[in-house]
């Protein structure tokens, strides 16, 4: 079980706040991820991610509130790194992906960014947000809601900056979505 | 079966003489009636899958299952007893327990606090004294699944007081089915928590699909050969020789992919093989696996396996692993599907969270193989409800392989049970599923002898 120390292990206590250069920085670097999505520009997207990216979204369980937080340590919906994510990508260019064939319409809402120094490496900061993406398939008049929160680590740099990890811990113990064929 | 015929809602009247054609009612998809008849007919009378022993090895863990929609808990009580217990107070019927898994030493219904053992015993009522002096405790334990079993490690429970052992409802179909769970002396360890999701298709759809219908890799999986995961020998066209489709076993089926003359074991590498004996399993059951690429069936009604070696990058090895499923009916037009990645229990650490990562990336939500099937899958029910098929009484071909259709016979010297043909250019497989389906429905007994 992940407890909610393990997932902030990346962040600096309290207090440690970073300037605002680069508190707009992160926002930035996020939005700009969100609109390739969005706008399923995957090779684009891909080029933010370090090659030594870690990616999961753990599998999460309803437990009785003193018996931690049901977020599963061993079960992962998505559990990648740079070749697997390349592979995704690839199989989404195939014209018989047909989970994303009509693709589905995203619209992702980035927010509640919280960024701070990273402790255990000062190239990185640890960016906390909230993510909600709506999800539109075929002729279906409703979407279908995701939400989601994030814990990032991030590499600023001038002019490039890469995400290094990322933990998406969702807010669903079971899928309302047909299969997950986009990315969160 | 001795007992009388069921009544046959009109929706699947003459099913009998489709089923002898290889034809389908569409409604069966779809219609309301024949999905209340399938909780009380197939789901509370079959042995129903509601977990593994890994997932709860202490006393008092436990995890919430179904069988059919209604609500159970799985837990092992302070004896190390497997119970299945309805999750439902005796009382006035609040839910006992509200959480998908946890270790508890009882449940204390939130309601008005009646209070039972993890064995499903009742042993305390608030206010016992003032207003209910004369109730004997003994007789309001919650109630529980009348049949349970552990086999191989995986628990299935009988609702039917008057069911046939496991055993006998494996029938033949064990000589295949313990290949899965029995390679190894430790058996197969569940790897972590269950996928669920939901998607909008009847049940019978993920079942019937385990049981052999190769033919649909190369149109819906095609994706995953263009992005360079499997090879053409896993994937590709049906083909005399390499595929096995294994129909009519006890009512149940299988599909094999072997390559014979070599071993990819399941594409299991060294360090995990060395761990493979045929311990309980005969040298032609064990030899088999050893042919085996991939092993995939259902055992009627909703469990299916698929024994497999994928990976989740053209850049690394292939990594072996099983994937199991429950297929959840909720509602004629929805599923939910469960899913769990196991690998042999001696593997290593490492190994196990690679076989993990494979199995997820392969046959999950987001499963590159998954996606696909489930992309597709809810056009067939959609089409099961139209008004066309009702008034037109659309019948869907199942007929690949059977009769005239194919050149190819079923296998005269196979090792093990069943009806075998060395082609896997049919549907023979889903065909068995549908006559035990209608058996079911009906209690009456399907005399069509299908090779292919």
């Amino acid at each position: 079980m992940t407890d909610a120390a393990t997932l902030h292990a990346g962040a600096a206590p309290a207090g440690r706040l970073i300037d605002m250069d680069m508190q707009r920085a992160c926002e930035e670097f996020l939005k700009q991820e969100a609109e390739y999505l969005d706008d399923r520009l995957f090779a684009e997207w891909f080029e933010l991610l370090d090659p030594a990216i870690i990616y999961e979204a753990p599998v999460r369980t309803a437990r009785e509130n003193w018996d931690g937080t049901g977020i599963s340590t061993t079960a992962f919906y998505l559990k990648e790194d740079y070749a697997s994510i390349e592979m995704r990508v690839k199989r989404l260019r195939s014209r018989y992906a047909w989970s994303e064939s009509p693709a589905t319409r995203t619209r992702r809402i980035v927010s509640n960014v919280r960024v701070t120094l990273h402790d255990g490496d000062p190239s990185l900061v640890a960016a906390r947000s909230n993510l909600a993406v709506f999800c539109h398939r075929g002729d279906g008049a409703h979407p279908q809601i995701l939400t989601a929160e994030r814990f990032d680590a991030i590499r600023i740099g001038t002019g490039v900056s890469r995400l290094v990890k990322r933990t998406a811990i969702l807010d669903a113990t079971v899928l309302g979505l047909e299969s997950l064929s986009i990315f969160i | 079966m001795a007992e009388e015929a069921f009544a046959v809602p009109a929706s699947i009247e003459g099913m009998v003489d489709d089923l002898r054609q290889g034809l389908l009612p569409a409604a069966i998809f779809h219609d309301r009636e024949i999905y209340e008849l399938e909780l009380r007919r197939i789901f509370a009378k079959c042995w129903v899958y509601v977990g593994h022993e890994t997932e709860i090895p202490n006393r008092g863990d436990f995890v919430t299952r179904n069988i059919g929609e209604d609500p159970f808990v799985l837990i092992r009580d302070e004896e190390g007893e497997l119970r299945v217990l309805l999750n439902a107070c005796r009382h006035r019927g609040a839910q006992i327990c509200r959480v998908q898994a946890g270790n508890a030493k009882g449940f204390v219904c939130p309601f008005h606090g009646w209070a039972y053992r993890n064995s499903g015993e009742l042993i305390g009522v608030p206010a016992r004294n003032q207003g209910y002096a004369a109730l004997n405790l003994e007789d309001w334990s919650l109630f529980a699944a009348p049949h349970v079993v552990n086999y191989m490690g995986l628990i299935f429970a009988n609702l039917d007081r008057e069911a046939v052992s496991f055993e006998e409802y494996l029938g033949d179909y064990k000589w295949y089915f313990d290949i899965q769970f029995a390679l190894s002396e430790g058996g197969m360890e569940v790897l972590g928590e269950p996928h669920r999701w939901l998607v909008a298709a009847n049940w019978k759809q993920g079942a019937e699909n385990f049981c052999g219908d190769s033919s649909h890799t190369q149109m819906t999986h095609r994706s995953v050969l263009d992005a360079g995961i499997i090879e053409t020998a896993a994937a590709g066209a049906p083909k005399e020789g390499t595929g096995l489709h294994i129909h009519d076993c006890s009512g149940h089926a299988i599909s094999i992919r072997q390559l014979p003359g070599e071993a990819p074991f399941i594409s299991y590498p060294e360090e995990v093989t060395r761990h493979l004996h045929p311990g309980v399993l005969n040298q032609d059951q064990f030899d088999l696996a050893k042919r085996s690429l991939l092993q995939n069936g259902t055992l009627f009604p909703n469990f299916s396996f698929l024994h497999i070696g994928l990976s989740d990058s053209p850049q690394k090895p292939q990594a072996g692993f099983l994937t199991l499923r429950v297929w959840q009916p909720k509602g004629p037009g929805q599923m939910e599907i469960w899913n769990w990645v196991l690998a042999p229990k001696e593997a290593s650490l490492e190994y196990k969270q690679r076989a993990y990562q494979v199995g997820m990336s392969s046959f999950s939500p987001s499963g590159s193989f998954e996606q696909d099937d489930v992309a597709v899958w809810p056009g067939v029910t959609r089409s099961a409800g139209t008004v066309f098929a009702e008034l037109n009484k659309v019948r869907f071909n199942y007929q690949m392989g059977m009769g005239d259709m194919s050149s190819s016979k079923p296998l005269a010297d196979w090792v093990g049970p069943g009806v075998v043909n060395s082609t896997n250019a049919g549907e023979g497989g889903l065909r068995t599923f549908h006559k035990t389906w209608y058996e079911r429905m009906t209690n009456t007994k399907v005399e069509i002898c299908d090779h292919d």
